[in-house]
């Protein structure tokens, strides 16, 4: 039986519900906004003129490979070295604390890609290292290995800078 | 400086909420694709057109400028047979020699010739007679 494809109202949805997170993947690999809101953007037309989505069995999963392919994909990307972008946040910082928001993207920024991709992933997408590693093509165990890495790092990093993960209460 | 054992620690970044990416902009792609769609099919009307116009005006163009030439298929008509009366030998061969066919010659003879022959009342010695006058 064909498959139907994936309507309008089903694409809004997942927008919705998974927008905010894909927007920071992909943030968090182009380290350009602008160009993360166009793959976003990108991958939800594209999915709504061809993808027929009943096919995929994990749709969160698909998404977050989605996102990485066009990233790396676009050729822009693969020249990519420059830091990640400054000015624009990335968060809805708790208590409005933007201070704690403009460290912890920067803290982000400082952790090596692969381990800012795995802690996205996991922490925010809420994904599982299964899910991680099959989004990334390594193994579950790397994944948890580099997510270890990845919050020791990060901890690290707040820490270095203020007392922001010594108080998350704030 | 303590520090935050790693579920607690997850639970302080869960707390950053990644902000919404800008609305979808789904009318404004569904209009540009039926935009597009429309321009495709236009195109392909006009292509249609054009290429219709490519086939059949070299055709009439040669109908014109050629008009109507001798022994052109509009030309083709049986000449106009004045059969005699009644028929003769003689007018047969004329006849004969005139039609552009045996067919056209036969069928020419063929359906006059017998209502009129039949119709006066002549002899075949007479008009025999007659023919060998000539």
């Amino acid at each position: 039986m064909q498959p139907l494809r994936t309507n309008s109202v089903e694409v809004e949805l997942l927008y919705r519900e998974h927008g905010p997170v894909l927007l920071l993947f992909a943030s968090s690999i182009a380290g350009d906004r602008g160009r993360a809101q166009d793959a976003v953007q990108q991958i939800f037309l594209r999915m709504l003129e061809n993808r027929k989505l009943d096919e995929v069995e994990d749709v969160k999963a698909y998404l977050f490979t989605c996102v990485r392919n066009t990233i790396l994909n676009d050729h822009k990307s693969s020249q990519r070295n420059a830091a990640l972008e400054e000015e624009s946040a990335w968060f809805d910082p708790p208590h409005r604390d933007y201070a704690a928001e403009r460290n912890l993207r920067r803290a982000l920024a400082s952790l090596p890609d692969d381990q800012r991709e795995v802690l996205v992933l996991h922490v925010w997408g809420e994904l599982t290292f299964l899910q991680t590693a099959e989004v990334l093509g390594i193994s579950s165990n790397t994944a948890a290995s580099r997510y270890r890495y990845a919050l020791a790092n990060l901890r690290e990093s707040l820490c270095a800078k203020e007392d922001s993960c010594a108080n998350p209460s704030r | 400086m303590p520090t935050l054992p790693d579920n607690q620690f997850e639970r302080y970044l869960k707390q950053f909420r990644p902000l919404a990416p800008e609305q979808l902009q789904l009318e404004e792609h569904s209009a540009t694709k039926s935009r597009t769609r429309a321009l495709a099919a236009w195109g392909s009307v006009a292509a249609a057109v054009i290429i219709a116009f490519l086939i059949v005006y070299p055709r009439l163009r040669r109908l014109t400028e050629r008009g109507v030439q001798p022994g052109s298929v509009a030309q083709i008509t049986v000449p106009q047979m004045k059969v005699p009366q009644p028929l003769t030998i003689r007018s047969a061969d004329a006849l004969l020699a005139d039609a552009p066919s045996f067919k056209a010659a036969v069928d020419t003879l063929a359906l006059p010739s017998h209502a009129t022959s039949f119709g006066v009342k002549q002899s075949a010695l007479e008009v025999l007679g007659k023919d060998s006058e000539l």
